[in-house]
């Protein structure tokens, strides 16, 4: 298999919060030869830099509709506190992505609920110990059991969510609209684990 | 709806007057209809709702591209998009069917004989998921190793023909062990005859179903809890 760079990859050992890098397997096109098409599927022109949405702006229809509904997802109505805030949309996509075990999304994913939800020794336990042993140690608050034991349980095949789920997160505060957003998190996260597990591999940055 | 989608589809006639609002195939799998309390909900996250649609049509109704629009090098057939579709599906059980409806009466128009060796696909690779060995060093304690599925091993080769059967392994591969994926993988698929914008339209198609299969199950349990509140 041809692969697109002489870096060599230095594998991640275990889930981090750390800045990784993804390195494709498959030969993007150069940024120079994208096509108008494929540059409006980046939908923003910043992502060209990215090895990534190069290798997806193949398919630009698929990529832009997919990039689009991603940013919904995730930033609509979080700052104007209608629906899941967005430290547990991110919340649901990290315990997506640590079920699935792709170890980059759930780094990029673990930072932004670390930050913005201003409880990283959750964020961390979640990594470390996995959504079981993180709900069965109680290492997270009700609210974020919640919230990860849903996002779990719609991350599997068969899909495991379920009647208990939604009354459990209704018990913790979710309302209609919260409990969407974060079906559409999770949901969005068995999307793009996939993708990005099976396209390429995190590499942990070399030291400049 | 969606069997109107379907038929299109197959006829290769381009879908243009389709008000995305009115055939929303999420809204039509769960059974969510104007004015219910779901619908506007749903609406307040718009830019979502059509988006996944978006990325439903330009997956199961491709626009010819540009330049290449005649070129078949390359490109994934709808029987194919349907067939992986109908596999897919089916690896998620009941789950699956509000979906797979459409993608199995499309590919009937389509080659019907293969509904039977996609049916059979799914029986030999259905098990839980996600399981898998890692790559990384540190999580080897967690690891669950578990079946490969081969549509080989399985005897379907021949009905299924080479380049289907090696999309139907690796969206076997994304959908139950994704942590297991390696260049190996599509060093397969290339070997099939897959290019590389090919395998990305494949990727994009199966990870794309395994969410919209999640939506629909969880927007069905919101639909049922609630209509379940009202009547109490």
């Amino acid at each position: 298999m041809s692969t697109t760079t002489t870096a060599r990859v230095t594998p991640p050992e275990h889930f981090t919060r750390e800045q990784l890098d993804w390195l494709a397997w498959l030969e993007p096109p150069r940024a120079q030869d994208l096509t108008p098409e494929q540059i409006a599927g980046l939908v923003e022109p910043k992502r060209a830099e990215n090895p990534y949405f190069r290798l997806l702006a193949l398919d630009p229809a698929v990529l832009e509709a997919r990039t689009r509904a991603d940013l919904d997802i995730f930033h609509t109505g979080a700052r104007d506190g209608s629906g899941l805030p967005r430290a547990e949309r991110e919340l649901a996509a990290t315990a997506t992505s640590r079920t699935n075990g792709c170890v980059f999304c759930a780094s990029v994913h673990a930072r932004f609920a670390a930050t913005l939800g201003h409880r990283p020794e959750e964020v961390d336990a979640l990594l470390a110990q996995g959504v079981h042993t993180a709900l069965l140690e109680g290492s997270l608050s009700a609210r974020w059991s919640a919230i990860v034991r849903a996002a779990e349980a719609l991350t599997r095949t068969p899909i495991a969510f379920g009647p208990e789920h939604v009354a459990e997160l209704r018990e913790v505060g979710l309302d209609d609209a919260a409990l969407v957003d974060l079906i559409s998190s999770a949901g969005f996260f068995s999307w793009a684990n996939r993708l990005m597990l099976s396209l390429g591999e995190p590499s942990v940055p070399s030291v400049p | 709806m969606s069997a109107e989608v379907s038929e299109t589809e197959v006829s290769g006639v381009e879908v243009t007057d389709v008000d995305v609002t009115e055939a929303d195939v999420i809204d039509a799998a769960v059974g969510i209809r104007a004015g219910d309390a779901l619908d506007a909900v749903r609406r307040g996250r718009a830019t979502a709702r059509e988006q996944s649609q978006a990325a439903h049509e330009a997956l199961f109704a491709p626009q010819p591209s540009g330049e290449h629009s005649g070129d078949e090098k390359g490109s994934v057939s709808a029987r194919v998009r349907h067939a992986v579709a109908l596999f897919v599906l089916g690896l998620h059980g009941t789950a699956g069917e509000p979906l797979a409806a459409a993608h199995r009466e499309a590919l009937a128009a389509a080659d019907g004989d293969l509904i039977a060796a996609v049916e059979a696909a799914v029986a030999a690779a259905s098990r839980p998921g996600p399981y898998g060995v890692y790559a990384e060093v540190g999580l080897q304690g967690e690891n669950e190793p578990g079946e490969v599925f081969r549509s080989q091993d399985a005897g379907l080769t021949e009905q299924l023909g080479a380049p289907l059967a090696a999309a139907i392994d690796h969206a076997a591969l994304l959908v139950l062990r994704p942590r297991e994926a390696a260049p190996a993988d599509l060093a397969r698929l290339t070997g099939a005859g897959w290019d590389t914008t090919a395998i990305v339209t494949l990727s994009q198609l199966v990870s794309f179903l395994t969410y919209q299969v999640r939506i629909v199950a969880g927007l069905t349990v919101l639909q049922e809890t609630s209509s379940k509140e009202t009547h109490t």
